[in-house]
Protein backbone atom coordinates (compact mmCIF):
# COMPACT_ATOMS: atom_id res chain seq x y z
CA UNK A 1 0.00 0.00 0.00
CA UNK A 2 1.43 3.44 -0.60
CA UNK A 3 0.83 6.12 1.47
CA UNK A 4 2.69 9.35 0.23
CA UNK A 5 2.24 12.49 1.67
CA UNK A 6 0.50 14.63 -0.26
CA UNK A 7 0.35 18.66 -0.61
CA UNK A 8 -1.85 20.66 -2.34
CA UNK A 9 -2.17 24.76 -2.64
CA UNK A 10 -5.41 26.27 -3.55
CA UNK A 11 -5.24 29.78 -5.07
CA UNK A 12 -6.75 32.88 -3.77
CA UNK A 13 -6.85 36.64 -4.27
CA UNK A 14 -7.33 38.51 -1.62
CA UNK A 15 -5.58 41.46 -0.89
CA UNK A 16 -1.43 40.67 -1.49
CA UNK A 17 -2.05 36.95 -0.59
CA UNK A 18 -2.72 34.10 -2.67
CA UNK A 19 -2.38 30.79 -2.31
CA UNK A 20 0.36 28.43 -3.70
CA UNK A 21 0.56 25.21 -5.82
CA UNK A 22 2.97 23.63 -3.45
CA UNK A 23 3.29 20.35 -5.11
CA UNK A 24 3.68 21.32 -8.17
CA UNK A 25 6.75 24.14 -7.10
CA UNK A 26 9.14 21.77 -5.83
CA UNK A 27 12.48 24.08 -5.62
CA UNK A 28 14.31 23.63 -8.52
CA UNK A 29 11.76 23.76 -10.87
CA UNK A 30 12.87 27.24 -11.98
CA UNK A 31 16.48 26.58 -11.29
CA UNK A 32 17.19 29.08 -8.65
CA UNK A 33 16.32 27.04 -5.74
CA UNK A 34 19.16 26.70 -3.21
CA UNK A 35 18.42 23.36 -1.40
CA UNK A 36 16.08 20.52 -2.06
CA UNK A 37 14.00 20.13 1.15
CA UNK A 38 12.77 23.61 0.64
CA UNK A 39 10.46 25.28 -1.56
CA UNK A 40 10.86 28.23 -3.83
CA UNK A 41 7.98 30.59 -4.36
CA UNK A 42 8.08 33.05 -7.40
CA UNK A 43 7.92 36.62 -6.20
CA UNK A 44 7.85 38.85 -9.38
CA UNK A 45 10.38 37.37 -11.62
CA UNK A 46 12.40 36.05 -8.64
CA UNK A 47 11.88 32.85 -6.57
CA UNK A 48 12.52 33.33 -2.65
CA UNK A 49 12.40 30.49 -0.31
CA UNK A 50 8.98 29.41 1.25
CA UNK A 51 9.52 30.27 4.95
CA UNK A 52 7.50 32.49 7.81
CA UNK A 53 8.79 35.71 8.25
CA UNK A 54 7.92 35.38 11.87
CA UNK A 55 8.01 33.70 15.00
CA UNK A 56 6.10 31.79 16.75
CA UNK A 57 3.81 30.29 14.52
CA UNK A 58 0.43 30.54 15.84
CA UNK A 59 -1.58 26.93 15.34
CA UNK A 60 -4.56 25.95 16.24
CA UNK A 61 -5.90 21.99 16.53
CA UNK A 62 -9.42 20.96 15.10
CA UNK A 63 -11.55 19.75 18.14
CA UNK A 64 -12.53 16.87 17.06
CA UNK A 65 -11.21 13.11 17.19
CA UNK A 66 -11.26 9.89 15.39
CA UNK A 67 -13.01 6.05 17.02
CA UNK A 68 -9.01 5.85 18.53
CA UNK A 69 -7.42 8.92 19.07
CA UNK A 70 -9.48 11.93 20.77
CA UNK A 71 -9.32 15.87 20.38
CA UNK A 72 -7.23 15.91 23.48
CA UNK A 73 -4.64 13.17 22.44
CA UNK A 74 -4.91 14.32 19.01
CA UNK A 75 -3.59 17.91 20.59
CA UNK A 76 -1.08 16.34 22.38
CA UNK A 77 0.51 14.50 19.72
CA UNK A 78 0.74 17.84 17.59
CA UNK A 79 2.36 19.99 19.91
CA UNK A 80 4.92 16.99 20.48
CA UNK A 81 5.95 17.00 16.81
CA UNK A 82 6.41 21.10 17.09
CA UNK A 83 8.30 20.27 19.97
CA UNK A 84 10.45 18.35 17.80
CA UNK A 85 11.10 20.83 15.59
CA UNK A 86 11.31 23.37 18.06
CA UNK A 87 13.79 21.61 19.90
CA UNK A 88 16.36 21.75 17.35
CA UNK A 89 19.17 23.85 18.74
CA UNK A 90 20.72 25.20 15.15
CA UNK A 91 17.46 26.14 13.53
CA UNK A 92 15.51 29.46 14.76
CA UNK A 93 11.75 28.05 14.67
CA UNK A 94 8.70 27.74 17.18
CA UNK A 95 5.85 27.41 17.17
CA UNK A 96 2.52 28.41 19.69
CA UNK A 97 -0.89 26.14 20.13
CA UNK A 98 -3.50 28.34 20.11
CA UNK A 99 -5.52 25.77 21.58
CA UNK A 100 -9.29 24.35 19.93
CA UNK A 101 -11.30 25.51 17.03
CA UNK A 102 -13.72 23.92 15.18
CA UNK A 103 -12.44 25.41 11.98
CA UNK A 104 -11.40 22.76 9.03
CA UNK A 105 -7.93 22.50 7.83
CA UNK A 106 -8.02 23.88 4.47
CA UNK A 107 -10.00 26.87 5.26
CA UNK A 108 -8.75 30.29 4.24
CA UNK A 109 -9.83 31.66 7.73
CA UNK A 110 -5.88 33.31 8.67
CA UNK A 111 -6.05 30.33 10.94
CA UNK A 112 -3.39 27.20 10.80
CA UNK A 113 -5.47 25.05 11.59
CA UNK A 114 -4.33 20.87 12.22
CA UNK A 115 -6.67 17.87 12.33
CA UNK A 116 -8.84 15.29 11.20
CA UNK A 117 -10.84 14.95 8.21
CA UNK A 118 -11.78 12.53 5.63
CA UNK A 119 -10.59 12.41 2.66
CA UNK A 120 -12.13 9.58 0.16
CA UNK A 121 -11.24 10.89 -2.46
CA UNK A 122 -7.26 10.49 -1.58
CA UNK A 123 -7.31 6.88 0.35
CA UNK A 124 -3.42 6.45 -0.26
CA UNK A 125 -2.78 9.92 1.41
CA UNK A 126 -1.96 10.05 5.51
CA UNK A 127 -1.50 13.78 5.39
CA UNK A 128 -1.69 16.61 3.38
CA UNK A 129 -0.66 20.22 4.38
CA UNK A 130 -1.25 23.60 2.05
CA UNK A 131 -0.14 27.21 2.65
CA UNK A 132 -1.76 30.71 2.18
CA UNK A 133 1.10 33.18 1.01
CA UNK A 134 1.93 36.53 0.45
CA UNK A 135 2.49 36.35 -2.78
CA UNK A 136 4.81 39.33 -2.69
CA UNK A 137 6.96 38.58 0.12
CA UNK A 138 6.65 34.89 -0.22
CA UNK A 139 6.21 34.60 3.53
CA UNK A 140 3.60 32.20 4.43
CA UNK A 141 0.83 33.73 6.22
CA UNK A 142 -1.33 30.53 6.97
CA UNK A 143 -0.85 26.69 7.09
CA UNK A 144 -3.13 23.85 7.40
CA UNK A 145 -2.83 20.23 7.96
CA UNK A 146 -5.23 17.26 7.58
CA UNK A 147 -4.84 13.89 8.65
CA UNK A 148 -7.15 11.54 7.36
CA UNK A 149 -9.26 9.45 8.35
CA UNK A 150 -10.61 7.02 4.84
CA UNK A 151 -10.36 4.00 5.80
CA UNK A 152 -6.70 4.85 7.48
CA UNK A 153 -6.51 4.16 11.65
CA UNK A 154 -4.62 6.37 13.59
CA UNK A 155 -2.15 6.13 17.49
CA UNK A 156 -0.85 8.04 19.52
CA UNK A 157 0.63 4.77 21.51
CA UNK A 158 4.16 5.69 22.63
CA UNK A 159 5.08 2.04 21.00
CA UNK A 160 2.89 2.28 18.37
CA UNK A 161 0.29 0.08 17.56
CA UNK A 162 -0.02 -2.58 14.66
CA UNK A 163 -2.28 -1.57 11.96
CA UNK A 164 -2.76 2.23 13.16
CA UNK A 165 0.00 4.79 11.63
CA UNK A 166 1.48 6.94 14.74
CA UNK A 167 -0.26 10.43 14.81
CA UNK A 168 2.77 11.82 16.61
CA UNK A 169 5.16 10.68 13.00
CA UNK A 170 2.99 11.79 10.31
CA UNK A 171 2.82 14.90 12.10
CA UNK A 172 6.03 15.57 12.40
CA UNK A 173 6.70 15.14 8.76
CA UNK A 174 3.82 17.26 7.51
CA UNK A 175 4.78 20.18 10.05
CA UNK A 176 8.49 20.14 8.57
CA UNK A 177 6.28 21.08 5.44
CA UNK A 178 4.42 23.67 7.51
CA UNK A 179 8.11 25.26 7.99
CA UNK A 180 8.78 24.91 4.12
CA UNK A 181 10.67 21.89 3.92
CA UNK A 182 10.27 19.79 0.63
CA UNK A 183 10.34 16.27 0.00
CA UNK A 184 14.13 14.59 0.64
CA UNK A 185 15.03 11.47 -1.61
CA UNK A 186 17.11 9.77 1.34
CA UNK A 187 15.58 6.30 1.21
CA UNK A 188 14.55 3.44 -0.32
CA UNK A 189 11.73 1.73 -2.00
CA UNK A 190 10.17 -1.32 -3.58
CA UNK A 191 7.38 -2.12 -5.58
CA UNK A 192 4.59 -3.88 -3.72
CA UNK A 193 1.03 -4.79 -5.03
CA UNK A 194 -1.07 -1.21 -4.61
CA UNK A 195 2.17 0.61 -4.52
CA UNK A 196 5.65 1.58 -2.73
CA UNK A 197 6.77 0.17 0.43
CA UNK A 198 9.67 1.72 1.92
CA UNK A 199 12.40 -0.09 3.13
CA UNK A 200 14.49 2.60 4.75
CA UNK A 201 15.25 6.28 4.84
CA UNK A 202 17.21 8.65 5.80
CA UNK A 203 15.02 11.41 6.30
CA UNK A 204 11.63 11.93 7.91
CA UNK A 205 10.88 14.69 5.12
CA UNK A 206 10.98 11.34 2.61
CA UNK A 207 7.59 11.40 1.09
CA UNK A 208 6.49 7.97 1.73
CA UNK A 209 6.05 7.34 5.18
CA UNK A 210 7.37 4.28 7.28
CA UNK A 211 4.78 1.38 7.99
CA UNK A 212 1.69 1.75 10.85
CA UNK A 213 2.73 0.98 13.97
CA UNK A 214 6.45 2.03 13.62
CA UNK A 215 7.15 5.19 15.58
CA UNK A 216 10.82 6.08 14.57
CA UNK A 217 9.74 8.91 12.70
CA UNK A 218 9.17 11.07 15.81
CA UNK A 219 12.75 11.61 15.65
CA UNK A 220 14.56 13.60 13.35
CA UNK A 221 17.50 12.51 11.25
CA UNK A 222 20.57 14.95 10.36
CA UNK A 223 19.09 15.64 6.45
CA UNK A 224 16.07 17.65 8.41
CA UNK A 225 18.07 19.52 10.92
CA UNK A 226 20.44 20.45 8.23
CA UNK A 227 17.39 21.53 5.93
CA UNK A 228 15.10 23.32 8.69
CA UNK A 229 18.55 24.83 10.20
CA UNK A 230 19.21 26.05 6.39
CA UNK A 231 16.22 27.38 6.04
CA UNK A 232 15.76 29.60 9.42
CA UNK A 233 19.59 29.12 10.81
CA UNK A 234 19.92 29.71 14.53
CA UNK A 235 22.58 32.46 15.87
CA UNK A 236 25.94 30.84 14.67
CA UNK A 237 24.62 28.31 12.42
CA UNK A 238 26.24 29.60 9.17
CA UNK A 239 29.69 30.48 10.97
CA UNK A 240 29.84 27.07 12.43
CA UNK A 241 28.80 25.09 9.11
CA UNK A 242 29.69 24.70 5.53
CA UNK A 243 28.55 23.52 2.17
CA UNK A 244 29.43 21.34 -0.62
CA UNK A 245 28.49 22.59 -4.55
CA UNK A 246 29.53 21.67 -7.45
CA UNK A 247 28.22 20.07 -10.69
CA UNK A 248 27.06 16.95 -12.32
CA UNK A 249 27.48 16.56 -15.43
CA UNK A 250 27.34 13.76 -18.38
CA UNK A 251 28.83 13.64 -21.88
CA UNK A 252 29.94 16.93 -20.80
CA UNK A 253 26.53 18.53 -20.65
CA UNK A 254 25.13 18.99 -17.05
CA UNK A 255 22.61 16.43 -15.32
CA UNK A 256 19.19 18.04 -14.04
CA UNK A 257 17.39 16.10 -10.74
CA UNK A 258 20.83 14.12 -9.73
CA UNK A 259 20.16 13.16 -6.15
CA UNK A 260 23.36 13.86 -4.79
CA UNK A 261 24.40 12.94 -1.47
CA UNK A 262 27.11 14.46 1.22
CA UNK A 263 28.12 11.48 3.95
CA UNK A 264 30.23 13.09 6.92
CA UNK A 265 32.22 9.82 8.14
CA UNK A 266 32.62 10.84 11.68
CA UNK A 267 29.75 12.54 12.30
CA UNK A 268 27.91 9.64 10.15
CA UNK A 269 25.36 12.04 8.98
CA UNK A 270 23.80 12.02 5.42
CA UNK A 271 22.71 15.18 3.93
CA UNK A 272 21.50 15.51 0.50
CA UNK A 273 20.35 17.24 -2.47
CA UNK A 274 19.39 17.61 -6.08
CA UNK A 275 21.19 19.07 -9.24
CA UNK A 276 18.67 21.90 -9.77
CA UNK A 277 19.31 23.53 -13.39
CA UNK A 278 20.17 22.59 -16.46
CA UNK A 279 23.78 23.00 -16.15
CA UNK A 280 23.76 20.50 -13.05
CA UNK A 281 24.91 22.52 -10.57
CA UNK A 282 23.97 21.67 -6.93
CA UNK A 283 24.95 23.07 -3.14
CA UNK A 284 24.25 21.08 -0.27
CA UNK A 285 23.98 23.78 3.52
CA UNK A 286 24.28 22.47 6.55
CA UNK A 287 26.66 20.40 6.72
CA UNK A 288 29.50 19.98 9.79
CA UNK A 289 33.12 21.55 9.28
CA UNK A 290 35.58 18.11 7.77
CA UNK A 291 35.95 15.91 4.95
CA UNK A 292 32.88 14.35 3.27
CA UNK A 293 32.32 11.89 0.96
CA UNK A 294 29.72 12.66 -1.76
CA UNK A 295 27.86 10.75 -4.20
CA UNK A 296 25.12 10.78 -7.32
CA UNK A 297 22.70 8.64 -7.94
CA UNK A 298 19.50 8.94 -10.26
CA UNK A 299 16.07 9.78 -8.60
CA UNK A 300 13.81 6.69 -8.28
CA UNK A 301 11.70 6.81 -11.22
CA UNK A 302 8.53 5.81 -8.70
CA UNK A 303 9.12 9.01 -7.02
CA UNK A 304 9.84 11.76 -9.53
CA UNK A 305 6.68 13.60 -9.25
CA UNK A 306 7.26 13.51 -5.34
CA UNK A 307 10.11 16.29 -6.03
CA UNK A 308 10.03 17.55 -9.27
CA UNK A 309 7.17 19.02 -11.35
CA UNK A 310 8.61 18.80 -15.25
CA UNK A 311 9.53 15.36 -14.24
CA UNK A 312 10.39 15.04 -18.17
CA UNK A 313 13.86 16.70 -17.31
CA UNK A 314 14.78 14.57 -14.76
CA UNK A 315 18.11 12.47 -15.89
CA UNK A 316 17.76 8.70 -14.36
CA UNK A 317 19.90 7.04 -16.99
CA UNK A 318 23.27 7.14 -15.49
CA UNK A 319 25.05 5.29 -13.10
CA UNK A 320 25.84 5.45 -9.34
CA UNK A 321 29.22 8.05 -9.51
CA UNK A 322 31.10 8.96 -6.33
CA UNK A 323 32.89 11.98 -6.77
CA UNK A 324 36.71 10.78 -6.58
CA UNK A 325 38.51 13.25 -3.39
CA UNK A 326 37.31 13.76 -0.06
CA UNK A 327 35.45 16.70 -0.35
CA UNK A 328 36.61 19.13 2.24
CA UNK A 329 33.50 21.34 3.88
CA UNK A 330 35.42 24.45 5.87
CA UNK A 331 33.52 26.29 8.91
CA UNK A 332 31.48 29.19 7.61
CA UNK A 333 32.51 28.77 3.77
CA UNK A 334 32.23 26.13 0.89
CA UNK A 335 34.18 23.63 -0.57
CA UNK A 336 34.31 25.12 -3.99
CA UNK A 337 33.07 23.91 -6.79
CA UNK A 338 33.64 20.20 -7.18
CA UNK A 339 32.85 18.13 -10.53
CA UNK A 340 31.08 15.17 -10.56
CA UNK A 341 31.18 13.37 -14.27
CA UNK A 342 28.50 10.64 -14.70
CA UNK A 343 28.07 8.13 -17.09
CA UNK A 344 24.84 6.38 -18.67
CA UNK A 345 23.81 3.10 -17.36
CA UNK B 1 78.17 21.96 41.82
CA UNK B 2 75.15 23.82 40.67
CA UNK B 3 76.73 27.31 40.54
CA UNK B 4 79.97 25.79 39.06
CA UNK B 5 77.81 24.21 36.47
CA UNK B 6 75.65 27.42 35.93
CA UNK B 7 79.23 29.72 35.01
CA UNK B 8 80.15 26.44 32.58
CA UNK B 9 76.71 27.36 30.33
CA UNK B 10 77.21 30.80 30.51
CA UNK B 11 80.86 30.90 29.96
CA UNK B 12 81.45 27.76 28.19
CA UNK B 13 85.51 28.62 27.12
CA UNK B 14 86.46 29.48 30.73
CA UNK B 15 88.76 28.12 32.32
CA UNK B 16 89.09 28.23 36.10
CA UNK B 17 92.13 27.90 37.61
CA UNK B 18 92.66 27.18 41.08
CA UNK B 19 94.72 30.16 43.32
CA UNK B 20 97.66 27.55 44.42
CA UNK B 21 98.77 27.29 41.22
CA UNK B 22 97.88 24.07 39.64
CA UNK B 23 97.04 23.29 36.60
CA UNK B 24 93.89 24.73 34.76
CA UNK B 25 91.38 22.21 34.68
CA UNK B 26 88.73 22.45 32.10
CA UNK B 27 84.59 22.16 32.95
CA UNK B 28 82.69 22.13 30.10
CA UNK B 29 79.20 21.63 28.92
CA UNK B 30 79.06 18.46 27.27
CA UNK B 31 76.25 16.71 25.89
CA UNK B 32 74.41 14.73 29.10
CA UNK B 33 75.72 16.93 31.73
CA UNK B 34 73.30 18.55 33.89
CA UNK B 35 72.52 22.22 32.60
CA UNK B 36 73.59 21.68 29.39
CA UNK B 37 70.80 21.94 26.23
CA UNK B 38 70.50 19.95 23.23
CA UNK B 39 69.32 20.92 19.94
CA UNK B 40 68.00 18.02 17.20
CA UNK B 41 66.14 18.31 13.69
CA UNK B 42 65.66 16.11 11.61
CA UNK B 43 62.78 14.21 9.63
CA UNK B 44 60.64 11.20 10.75
CA UNK B 45 58.79 8.67 9.22
CA UNK B 46 55.25 8.20 10.42
CA UNK B 47 53.76 4.68 9.74
CA UNK B 48 50.39 4.23 8.82
CA UNK B 49 48.04 4.85 10.59
CA UNK B 50 44.20 3.20 10.81
CA UNK B 51 41.64 6.08 10.93
CA UNK B 52 38.85 3.42 11.27
CA UNK B 53 35.49 2.29 9.63
CA UNK B 54 32.55 4.32 8.86
CA UNK B 55 29.03 3.12 7.15
CA UNK B 56 26.14 5.46 6.10
CA UNK B 57 23.29 3.73 6.92
CA UNK B 58 19.46 4.61 6.36
CA UNK B 59 16.83 3.59 8.96
CA UNK B 60 15.14 0.51 8.38
CA UNK B 61 11.11 0.29 8.17
CA UNK B 62 10.82 -1.90 10.99
CA UNK B 63 10.29 -0.75 14.47
CA UNK B 64 13.56 -1.33 16.21
CA UNK B 65 14.77 0.80 13.28
CA UNK B 66 17.66 -0.89 12.59
CA UNK B 67 20.54 0.02 9.81
CA UNK B 68 19.99 -0.38 5.99
CA UNK B 69 23.66 0.18 4.69
CA UNK B 70 24.41 2.65 2.15
CA UNK B 71 27.65 2.22 2.12
CA UNK B 72 30.69 1.51 4.05
CA UNK B 73 34.06 3.47 4.22
CA UNK B 74 37.39 2.62 5.70
CA UNK B 75 40.08 5.24 6.33
CA UNK B 76 44.05 5.17 6.47
CA UNK B 77 46.39 8.02 6.77
CA UNK B 78 49.24 6.56 4.50
CA UNK B 79 52.92 6.49 6.12
CA UNK B 80 53.87 10.01 5.80
CA UNK B 81 57.58 12.04 6.45
CA UNK B 82 57.75 14.97 8.48
CA UNK B 83 60.29 17.31 10.16
CA UNK B 84 61.26 16.92 13.54
CA UNK B 85 62.61 19.91 15.52
CA UNK B 86 63.43 19.29 19.54
CA UNK B 87 65.37 21.04 21.96
CA UNK B 88 65.90 19.96 25.26
CA UNK B 89 67.63 21.16 28.53
CA UNK B 90 69.85 18.36 30.26
CA UNK B 91 68.04 18.47 34.10
CA UNK B 92 70.56 15.57 35.67
CA UNK B 93 72.27 13.18 33.60
CA UNK B 94 69.62 10.83 33.73
CA UNK B 95 66.88 13.41 33.04
CA UNK B 96 66.20 15.53 29.79
CA UNK B 97 62.77 17.71 29.12
CA UNK B 98 62.75 18.74 26.18
CA UNK B 99 60.07 20.34 23.67
CA UNK B 100 59.12 20.14 19.85
CA UNK B 101 57.50 19.88 16.71
CA UNK B 102 56.74 17.57 14.45
CA UNK B 103 55.18 18.86 11.43
CA UNK B 104 54.43 16.53 8.48
CA UNK B 105 51.94 15.90 5.12
CA UNK B 106 50.02 12.58 4.28
CA UNK B 107 47.76 11.14 2.33
CA UNK B 108 44.11 9.94 3.95
CA UNK B 109 42.35 7.39 2.07
CA UNK B 110 38.78 6.33 1.45
CA UNK B 111 38.12 2.96 0.44
CA UNK B 112 34.36 3.14 -0.40
CA UNK B 113 32.83 -0.28 -0.89
CA UNK B 114 29.33 -2.05 -0.52
CA UNK B 115 27.65 0.06 -2.14
CA UNK B 116 23.80 0.10 -2.05
CA UNK B 117 23.09 -0.13 -5.57
CA UNK B 118 26.35 -2.22 -6.11
CA UNK B 119 28.52 0.61 -7.43
CA UNK B 120 32.16 -0.17 -8.41
CA UNK B 121 34.10 0.72 -5.03
CA UNK B 122 36.89 3.24 -5.10
CA UNK B 123 39.23 4.65 -2.77
CA UNK B 124 38.95 8.70 -2.25
CA UNK B 125 41.56 10.63 -0.93
CA UNK B 126 42.83 14.22 -0.03
CA UNK B 127 46.52 15.87 1.76
CA UNK B 128 46.23 16.25 5.73
CA UNK B 129 49.03 18.11 7.20
CA UNK B 130 49.57 17.49 10.65
CA UNK B 131 51.49 18.97 13.40
CA UNK B 132 52.38 17.88 16.76
CA UNK B 133 53.78 20.14 19.83
CA UNK B 134 54.90 18.46 22.37
CA UNK B 135 57.06 18.60 25.49
CA UNK B 136 58.99 15.04 26.66
CA UNK B 137 60.88 13.31 29.20
CA UNK B 138 63.92 11.49 28.28
CA UNK B 139 65.31 9.13 30.39
CA UNK B 140 68.90 8.25 29.53
CA UNK B 141 70.34 5.21 30.16
CA UNK B 142 74.35 5.32 30.64
CA UNK B 143 74.66 1.97 31.74
CA UNK B 144 73.49 0.50 28.60
CA UNK B 145 75.70 3.16 26.68
CA UNK B 146 78.47 1.66 23.84
CA UNK B 147 80.69 2.47 21.36
CA UNK B 148 82.99 3.73 24.35
CA UNK B 149 80.36 5.75 25.99
CA UNK B 150 79.83 7.90 22.47
CA UNK B 151 76.36 6.32 22.27
CA UNK B 152 73.71 6.55 25.06
CA UNK B 153 70.10 4.69 24.97
CA UNK B 154 67.20 6.64 26.44
CA UNK B 155 63.87 6.57 26.97
CA UNK B 156 60.73 9.07 26.57
CA UNK B 157 57.48 10.01 27.13
CA UNK B 158 55.48 13.01 26.66
CA UNK B 159 52.26 14.51 25.60
CA UNK B 160 51.43 17.60 23.03
CA UNK B 161 49.12 19.04 21.21
CA UNK B 162 48.04 18.08 17.81
CA UNK B 163 46.35 20.00 14.78
CA UNK B 164 45.49 18.48 11.72
CA UNK B 165 44.79 20.69 8.95
CA UNK B 166 42.34 18.70 5.93
CA UNK B 167 43.51 19.82 2.36
CA UNK B 168 43.18 23.41 1.44
CA UNK B 169 43.53 24.02 5.41
CA UNK B 170 39.94 25.15 5.54
CA UNK B 171 38.91 22.41 7.89
CA UNK B 172 41.07 21.12 11.08
CA UNK B 173 40.62 18.67 13.91
CA UNK B 174 42.63 19.63 17.18
CA UNK B 175 43.37 17.27 19.81
CA UNK B 176 46.16 15.85 21.91
CA UNK B 177 48.70 13.24 20.88
CA UNK B 178 50.73 11.10 23.96
CA UNK B 179 54.25 9.31 23.09
CA UNK B 180 56.27 6.48 24.22
CA UNK B 181 59.43 5.41 22.76
CA UNK B 182 63.45 5.02 23.04
CA UNK B 183 66.43 5.48 21.04
CA UNK B 184 69.92 6.23 21.00
CA UNK B 185 72.19 9.22 20.65
CA UNK B 186 75.51 9.22 19.24
CA UNK B 187 78.20 11.86 19.76
CA UNK B 188 80.63 11.99 17.09
CA UNK B 189 83.00 14.81 19.12
CA UNK B 190 83.15 16.54 22.46
CA UNK B 191 84.90 19.68 22.56
CA UNK B 192 84.85 22.66 24.62
CA UNK B 193 83.30 25.56 23.13
CA UNK B 194 79.90 27.26 22.73
CA UNK B 195 78.92 24.07 20.66
CA UNK B 196 80.09 21.48 22.76
CA UNK B 197 79.01 18.37 21.21
CA UNK B 198 77.93 17.59 17.72
CA UNK B 199 75.77 13.90 16.99
CA UNK B 200 73.16 12.32 15.77
CA UNK B 201 69.76 10.59 17.49
CA UNK B 202 67.46 7.86 16.41
CA UNK B 203 64.36 7.35 17.72
CA UNK B 204 61.40 5.50 17.32
CA UNK B 205 57.95 6.10 19.59
CA UNK B 206 54.70 5.52 19.33
CA UNK B 207 52.15 7.81 19.07
CA UNK B 208 48.61 7.33 20.38
CA UNK B 209 45.98 10.61 19.17
CA UNK B 210 42.55 11.66 21.51
CA UNK B 211 40.58 13.84 19.26
CA UNK B 212 42.38 12.98 16.03
CA UNK B 213 40.99 12.90 12.89
CA UNK B 214 39.57 9.29 12.53
CA UNK B 215 36.05 8.35 10.39
CA UNK B 216 34.41 7.25 13.57
CA UNK B 217 36.01 9.18 16.51
CA UNK B 218 37.61 5.83 17.51
CA UNK B 219 41.35 6.92 17.80
CA UNK B 220 44.35 4.51 16.69
CA UNK B 221 47.98 4.67 17.39
CA UNK B 222 50.46 4.81 15.15
CA UNK B 223 54.46 4.79 15.02
CA UNK B 224 56.82 6.89 14.03
CA UNK B 225 60.57 6.61 12.98
CA UNK B 226 63.28 9.34 13.06
CA UNK B 227 66.83 10.24 13.13
CA UNK B 228 67.94 14.03 13.70
CA UNK B 229 71.35 16.06 14.08
CA UNK B 230 72.26 16.31 17.65
CA UNK B 231 73.64 19.77 18.45
CA UNK B 232 74.62 20.27 22.23
CA UNK B 233 75.71 23.19 24.17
Amino acid sequence: MNFPCSQSGRRRLARRVAAFMCCAAVIGVSGTGRAYQQYGVSVGRTVVKLKWNHMPVQYYVRNAGTGTVSAAQFQAAIDAAFATWHNIETAAVSAQDGGFVNSLPGNDDGLSVLGFLSRADEPDVLGETNWLIDDVTGEIVESDILFNTSGIAWSVSAGGETGRFDLQSIATHEIGHLFGLGHSALGETTQVTGGRRVDAKGSVMFPIAFSSGNTIDRKLQPDDIAGISDLYPADGFRANTGSVSGTVTKNGQGVFGAHVVAFNPTSGALVGNFTQDASGTFTISGLAPGPVIVRVEPVDDADLDSFFSDTSRVDINFRVTYYAQFAIVPAGGDSGQIRIQVTSK
Amino acid sequence: MAVVLGLAVACPAAAIADDQGRAPVRRVAQPGRPGSFEISIGGDLLAPQALGSSTATLTSNNQSGSAFNYFTVDGTRAAAPAFRGRIGYNITRMFTVEGGIVAGRGNVHGAVSGDKENAAGLTVAERMTQYFVDVSLLMHLPGGSFAKGSAVPFLEGGAGYLRQMHEGNTAWNTGQIYHFGGGITYMFSRRPGRLTGLGLRADARVYFPRKGYSLNDSQHPFAGVGAALLLAF
